[in-house]
């Protein structure tokens, strides 16, 4: 800048000026910026807080005309009394062991199956995977009625078995794709070192690889425990005892259920949600890093 | 000569000639061989999986859609009465198709748009970007059911706060989730809400980090501003990805089906009664596996059409940087 | 590198984690509660002798346990056997049947709505009752309402005994008595007024700048509608039930239109928004359609803070009365090992003792579906008067009451197609005319469809 004064003077006025005028333009865009993305941040939140707001609520607060914001005396016994109502404790069990083991399941497969179409070169090998990622376009519906019918024959109707079960086999095109994916971006060459070691399939695979893929496994885990948490038609077709309910089709059965002698059931309605969120939440707060690289990979090497 | 030639041929093991198994398997040498007969049965559970869960079931599908048939009762082969029923007979088929793409039409492109601005909003490199990511996509995580029931009561006509909030400002609000005309509109709301801040800003923010800085620079050069930036280097940049947001983002939305379940169970007035719930309702509480099955098949063959539409267009649009023509 | 060796050796490697895994996943099942039926849903067993077994389905509601309650008590008469108790969702048991039936592990005891009854019997689920009948004086037919044994037939065979009847969801009117005194009205006598008189009340009892309607009343279902289709003297459906009458029967249309005049007319009932949790007991409205199922609840609900008051729905213009046995069945499964020792349990979870147990001790406003147990002096005294003048209505021949099933069993269809264009027509969203055919032909559409 002091060399630009001594040539040319006036230029430099004018530089400094307008120098001046955009930084008080960039301060502004900033100040914009942080606004908009607090104003949208509220947008995002406020429906959580109305859920837990209306959960804490009195019976009389819930139907007054102009809504409260808050309740006047938090009711906090109405969490306790969602589990009377409903047998919620036990909804959450046969949600927690069946997204146990669709997870393991699903990241226990898929990475075999992975490892096979990053590795291994063998005939047919691309149009298998090639239908492997077709089945990722076809909508549910195609398969549900056959798959029902399946199950019905083999008896696991109203057993969580259709719920995990096919995950064991292979784990979904999605879990295949990504794995594969992380594979191919590692260096071959670890491979072939050790197979002059001396290490066969097994070793390679266990000991090398999939300490390596522990990101992508970990991203898996979460999405296949966030899709099963949430699963609401498979449960829904497959299960009619109230005792077999995942938290999904518990929720929806909650909604449903006739008034005790007229109570709204709101405040109790929204409880039940808020128990049901918070754990993908707590995970998803957990899992952050997995979770968000996993969906850039998938998007991107695609 | 022959006992040289063994000697190298056994000492070099790798020459040797595949067996049958690894012949068929496409290999050349037993080395190959034994790779590719691993690389196969390393594949067999999802093989497996392949055939019991996905072909042999779509192929099921497209024998019952020829019967009428219900668990219970043996089947009746009636040919192709169940799909002239579904183009002529049934009320509901062409209007549950309609409101689908009606609401697809308007999910999708708001949805792309307002995941792209967010992952531009986040790619301003703002000092708390990590923190605004999370809280944008924290409603993504909410399950459809809870979605469902919160927003009915958010959306509650009278004591709801969207509508007291519409109140403040002068207007009347509508009745939402409880209105035939708003019903649609309510979820397309519910929907973006959800979905706007989730796996497609993601993908964005990937993608918009990918460009590469010095086509921003010479764009700079040469005297472009930001909107020119945005729609000469950004977009074109990003095609890729808005590709694949938008493939998979029509496929999830034409497959509506919780949100419209648990909020308004198909109505007020069938106004919510997607494709995916007729197909639910045909097939699971009318018991009409059959007829079920012929209007997913249809619904398959329309999603492939689309889709190959989508792909094709796309040569015209979409920018892989680095791919020779 | 002997690649046959080592390939044998990491096979089975390979296959110890294949069955390991799949080993780790077959424990884990088995360790959670819930899987199994019969076990963990709350049922009891009791001790095995070699009577056979005997699966009951109950309801899974507090109202609902003397059935649970009574298997007991025939279990302990019957050490032998050993009954099994399961409680099931009654949204679920329709479906529950068609998985169960089709995989023949149909309890031996089920209990059926009348919604999915008809069907489930047009699928031979059920066991035919009328030879094991025949020999039973125990059972004791006649002491069944008529319009409720009628809903355990199908095609005039008896394949369920009924165990519970409410006339309908708009069977009564409740008043708030408060209200009515406020407007200088008094509760009606049964006997006395019609719809329009009705009407005339509601206009009165609006208060608008109070947020205050007159009713609430709306045939939510197709078969309310026919409750007020038998107060105008005629049907919902033709005789055979193949036949729609909505909008080609004089009597129907005058009924949908005093239905429709209460809100695009007379102004005295909400429409669809202002009707989104109306409530009653906190007296958004004055009169409320209300089931004679409920008044016991309502009771409860209301308790000081109103008087309140029931009366039975209004005649028809021309002083004709008619209301919907609403009724559930129990039933025995076609498939039962011991078919008379299931009768004998039936017997007995329908009897008079069983429907007197749930009356007195559990309140239940829907007892069993036996003259001798509405019309049991204790009961009558204990519970408000309105009782009395259901079972008058029961009794009386010349009131209709069968519950219009189509006669191709579609009911789902038929209700949801009802549900989903009769609100139009009765809010006033669409014109009268139209709203009518809407409503016509969409049901007629399912009526013309074969038998399911």
């Amino acid at each position: 800048m002091a060399t630009q004064t001594q040539v040319m003077p006036g230029r430099t006025t004018a530089l400094s000026t307008s120098s001046q005028s955009i930084k008080r333009q960039k301060v502004l865009q900033i100040i914009l910026l942080y606004l908009l993305s607090i104003g949208l941040s509220l947008l995002f939140i406020f429906p959580f807080f109305w859920t837990v707001s209306t959960s804490l609520k009195a019976l009389d607060e819930l139907f007054t005309f102009p809504p409260t914001w808050l309740p006047a005396v938090p009711q906090w016994q109405n969490y306790p009394a969602v589990l009377n109502r409903v047998p919620f404790l036990l909804w959450t069990w046969n949600s927690i062991y069946i997204v146990a083991l669709n997870t393991l399941g699903t990241v226990l497969s898929a990475s075999l199956v992975a490892y096979s179409f990053a590795r291994f070169r063998y005939r047919w090998r691309e149009a298998i995977f090639i239908i492997t990622l077709g089945t990722m376009m076809l909508p549910d519906q195609v398969t549900m009625i056959p798959q029902y019918v399946l199950f019905h024959k083999l008896g696991w109707i109203n057993t969580h078995l259709p719920l995990w079960l096919p995950s064991w086999f292979g784990g979904g095109a999605f879990a295949i794709f990504l794995i594969r994916q992380f594979i191919m971006s590692l260096p071959r060459e670890l491979d072939e070192a050790a197979l002059i070691d001396g290490a066969n399939y097994w070793r390679i695979f266990w000991q090398i690889l999939m300490p390596l893929c522990k990101p992508v496994m970990a991203t898996i885990a979460v999405i296949t425990f966030i899709g099963t948490w949430n699963d609401f038609q498979r449960p829904l077709i497959y299960l009619q005892l109230r005792e077999l309910f995942t938290l999904a089709v518990g929720l929806n059965y909650f909604n449903t259920l006739p008034e005790m002698g007229g109570e709204p059931m709101q405040a109790l309605l929204m409880a039940a949600s808020v128990m049901m969120i918070i754990p993908v939440i707590v995970l998803f707060f957990v899992a952050q890093r997995y979770f968000v690289q996993g969906i850039v990979l998938s998007g991107i090497k695609g | 000569m022959a006992a040289i030639t063994e000697s190298s041929a056994i000492s070099y093991g790798g020459a040797k000639e595949p067996g049958l198994l690894g012949r068929l398997a496409g290999a050349k040498t037993a080395l190959q061989a034994n790779e590719a007969i691993w690389g196969y049965i390393l594949l067999t559970p999802w093989i497996v999986g392949l055939l019991i869960f996905w072909i042999g079931p779509i192929l099921a599908s497209a024998y019952f859609s020829v019967l009428e048939y219900d668990v219970l009762s043996p089947s009746k082969f009636i040919g192709l009465e169940n799909y002239i029923r579904a183009f002529t007979g049934d009320k509901q088929f062409w209007p549950s198709f309609g409101r689908t793409f009606y609401y697809s039409i308007v999910v999708v492109p708001l949805g792309l748009f307002g995941s792209l601005a967010l992952a531009i909003l986040l790619n301003q490199k703002l000092k708390a970007t990590n923190f605004f990511r999370t809280i944008f996509f924290l409603p993504h995580l909410t399950p459809a059911v809870a979605l469902a029931l919160l927003w009915v009561w958010l959306l509650h006509p009278t004591v709801g706060p969207v509508n007291t909030a519409l109140g403040w400002i002068g207007i009347d609000g509508p009745g939402w989730l409880t209105s035939k005309d708003w019903a649609i509109p309510a979820l397309i709301l519910i929907s973006l809400w959800s979905g706007v801040g989730g796996n497609g800003m993601l993908i964005f923010l990937a993608g918009l980090q990918g460009v590469p800085q010095e086509l921003y620079e010479a764009a700079e050069i040469d005297g472009a501003g930001s909107w020119s930036k945005f729609r000469n280097v950004t977009l074109p940049m990003i095609s890729p990805t808005l590709l694949f947001n938008l493939i998979l983002g029509i496929i999830g939305a034409l497959k509506v089906f919780t949100l419209a379940f648990v909020a308004t169970n198909g109505g007020p007035s069938f106004a919510t009664w997607f494709y995916a719930l007729h197909i639910y309702r045909q097939s699971f509480e009318y018991f009409r596996m059959g007829y079920g099955s012929a209007l997913a098949w249809i619904f398959v063959i329309v999603l492939m059409a689309f889709t190959y539409i989508q792909l094709t267009l796309s040569r015209r649009w979409v920018y892989y940087a680095g791919e020779k023509d | 590198m002997h690649n046959s060796k080592i390939s044998r050796r990491s096979f089975l490697q390979w296959a110890g984690a294949g069955s390991a895994t799949l080993a780790l996943a077959a424990c884990a099942p088995a360790a959670a509660p819930g899987a199994d039926t019969g076990a963990a849903s709350g049922g009891e067993a009791a001790p095995a002798g070699d009577g056979g077994s005997m699966s009951v389905a109950t309801f899974d509601a507090v109202l609902h346990d003397w059935q649970r309650e009574f298997a007991k008590r025939w279990a302990d008469a019957h050490p032998e056997v050993d009954v099994q108790i399961e409680s099931v969702v009654y949204g679920e048991m329709a479906k529950l049947q068609l998985a169960r039936a089709a995989s023949g592990t149909m309890w031996d005891l089920v209990f059926s709505g009348i919604k999915w009854f008809p069907f489930s019997a047009s699928k031979d689920m059920f066991l035919n009752l009328d030879d094991f009948l025949a020999n039973r004086e125990d059972a004791n037919l006649d002491d069944f309402f008529a319009t409720a044994l009628e809903g355990g037939k199908l095609d005039g065979t008896l394949y369920g005994l009924p165990y519970e009847i409410h006339p309908g969801n708009p069977a009564l009117i409740a008043f708030n008595v408060d209200m009515l005194d406020a407007a200088g009205l008094s509760v009606p006598q049964d006997d006395d007024w019609t719809v329009n008189d009705y009407a005339e009340m509601c206009v009165a009892l609006t208060k608008p700048e109070e947020g205050v309607w007159g009713t609430n009343y709306l045939p939510g279902n197709y078969y309310d509608f026919e409750s007020i289709a038998r107060a105008f003297n005629t049907d919902i459906m033709n005789e055979d039930r193949t036949q729609l009458l909505f909008a080609t029967d004089e009597a129907n249309r005058a009924a949908a239109e005093w239905i429709t005049k209460l809100r695009t007319d007379l102004m005295c009932a909400p429409n669809r928004e202002a009707a989104q949790g109306l409530d009653f007991t906190a007296g958004a409205v004055a009169t409320a359609q209300h089931c004679s199922c409920s008044v016991n609840g309502t009771i409860t609900t209301v308790g000081d803070n109103f008087a309140l008051d029931f009366a039975l729905f209004p005649k028809g213009p021309e002083g004709y009365r008619g209301y919907t046995a609403f009724t559930s069945n129990y039933s025995v499964s076609a498939t039962t090992a011991d078919p008379d020792m299931a009768v004998d349990l039936l017997i007995y979870l329908t009897s008079e003792e069983a429907g007197t147990w749930s009356a007195l001790e559990q309140g239940t406003g829907q007892p069993n579906a036996r003259r001798s147990v509405w019309e049991n002096e204790e009961l009558l005294s204990k519970s408000h008067p309105i009782f009395r003048r259901v079972v008058n209505m029961y009794n009386d021949a010349s009131i209709p009451g069968p519950f219009p099933m189509p006669s191709n069993l579609r009911f789902s269809e038929l209700q949801d197609n009802w549900a989903n264009t009769s609100p139009d027509l009765f809010y006033g969203d669409v014109g009268f005319e139209e709203g009518l055919q809407a409503v016509q032909d969409a049901m007629q559409e399912i009526l013309d469809l074969p038998r399911a």
